[in-house]
Formats: C-alpha cells, structure tokens, sequence
C-alpha cells in the first residue's frame, strides 16, 4: 500500500457527478477541484490506466457513494500539476489508490484562484 | 416568353415612397414606428427577465439538498438565489452571457469563459457575500466583499477578461 506523498510522474483523477463541474467544450471548471469542508479533494492516482479501468475503479470504490448519481465523466491532472499551483497529494487509502489533493490557503478566493489554474491544465473524459 | 417581356413586367408590390408626404405625416408615421420599436424592446426584456427568474428558480430546486454533487456538497439558500438575481438583472447586456451555477459551498457562482486560462469566476452568497478569481494570461486576481449594486472591480475584471 503506497503512503505518503503521491509522485510527480503520477495522473489524479477527479470523478464528476454533477455536470456543472465540466463545460460543453470538454474543459474542466474551476470549482471541480474545490477542497471539502477539511480542506481536501478527494482523487484517484491512475497513472497509465485506460479509460475503462479508470472507470471500473468509479464504479467500484466511488459511485456506490454518490446518493445514486450517475458518473458523468471524469477530470485527469498530474500531480507534478498540482505541486506547479503551490497545492500538494498525498495518500489515503483505502479504498485503493485514493488520495487528497490538499494545501488550499484558507481564504476562499485564494483557494478559487488555485483551483482555477489546477483546472486550465486538466483533461475532461466526458462519458 | 423572352427575357426582354420579363423584363418588361413592372413590380406587382410598389416599394415604398416619400413622393406625396408631407413632412409631418412622415414625422407621425416615424414616431409610431419608434414607439413600435419601444413597445418591442420592452417586450423582449420582459421575456429575458421572466427566462432569468425561471433560471435560478431550477437553480434553487436543483441543489436544495446537501450532497446534490455526489460529494459534500450544501444546498444553494433562498438567500444566495435572491441576490445573484439582482445582481443578474442589473448586468449590463455585455456581460449577461455568464455560466450560471451552484458551487459546493452552496453560493450562486457565475463564470465568464474565454478559455482554461482566461476566465473570470464570482460566487454569491448568504448576506451578499462575494467571492472572485480570475484568471488573465498569466495576470491573477481575487477578492472578495458584500454585493451592493454593481461592484465595480467585478464589471472591471470581468471587462479585462471578456475583452469587452
């Protein structure tokens, strides 16, 4: 089980639910990483996966959790990405291959701005 | 028929002409068109207006529940709704195009987009409070405060990142 800090070579994935969290163009918006109320936005590290198991890791660890929402699609960002906006990821298993991005400053429109430049280097799987 | 017959058949609709109208009666007839004009206009204003109000209306019975993002997310209040429609409603038609939606602290959030890199975001919530961030290039921005009417810094920054 890895622990600790998530490699700068490895690809996060953040499952969206909700289709405001993604635009009509495909890109990623800003408040698709907005860390919960410790602070954290829960991701996957699936560095080489492809899409079908990136998606069969949603539907085994993620959707069961979701109040029977149906995945829309998914947001890939490299951690070496997140480390470039001043944020950090670390592990937190299980389920397996679950981590935090974490580091938002605390005031709002700090965290905003982060978020904001985390999403214009994210790719969008729309499914 | 040749072409020269074609030709020579004169236009079954005469087009409109000034020979014969007096400078008044072409002043009245121009009034009635404006208030035409006017009556139109306002016309279509109402109708945006009644679209906006239906727009956040869905947006309040959309996320009244915490969670309604599959994660942790609060549920959007009356409050929040309320005012990001004023605010809405005062927008001047330049910057009306903005992505309306729910972020998941439960505020109203309006996205100017131009691309990943050029954006301008502003989240409203209980009391007026307000958040923004933009993004410009490498040009950042944030701040925050409490709506009352239109803050200038946001139609500014919106401006900057809009290209308007």
């Amino acid at each position: 089980m890895p622990v600790g800090h998530v490699g700068d070579a490895e690809t996060l994935t953040r499952y969206a639910y909700e289709k405001s969290y993604f635009r009509a163009d495909g890109t990623v918006k800003p408040k698709a990483f907005h860390p919960d109320a410790a602070g954290l936005c829960s991701v996957m590290v699936t560095t080489g996966l492809a899409n079908k198991a990136i998606q069969l890791i949603a539907a085994q660890y993620v959707t069961p959790h979701r109040k029977g929402l149906k995945l829309l699609g998914y947001a890939g960002v490299s951690c070496s990405s997140v480390r470039g906006v001043g944020l950090d990821a670390r592990y937190d298993e299980p389920p397996p291959k679950h981590a935090n991005i974490f580091g938002y400053p605390d005031d709002r429109e700090k965290m905003m701005e982060r978020a904001m430049l985390l999403a214009a280097t994210a790719t969008f799987q729309k499914l | 028929m040749s072409y020269a017959a074609i030709e020579a058949i004169p236009p079954s609709i005469p087009t409109s002409t000034d020979r014969g109208v007096s400078k008044e009666s072409a002043a009245v007839d121009q009034s009635y068109r404006n208030a035409l004009s006017h009556v139109l206009s306002a016309i279509n204003k109402q109708c945006e207006l009644i679209e906006k109000k239906e727009a956040f209306e869905a947006l309040l019975k959309e996320h009244l529940t915490a969670g309604w993002d599959g994660y942790d997310a609060q549920p959007v209040s009356a409050d929040a709704v309320a005012r990001a429609y004023e605010f809405a409603v005062a927008l001047p038609p330049a910057y009306a195009n903005a992505d309306i939606s729910v972020n998941r602290y439960g505020d109203v959030e309006f996205e100017w987009y131009v691309r990943p890199d050029k954006l301008f975001t502003l989240s409203i919530g209980v009391g007026g409070k307000y958040y923004y961030a933009s993004l410009n290039g490498m040009e950042r921005d944030s701040g925050f405060g409490y709506i009352a009417g239109l803050p200038l810094r946001i139609l500014r920054g919106v401006s900057q990142v809009i290209g308007d």
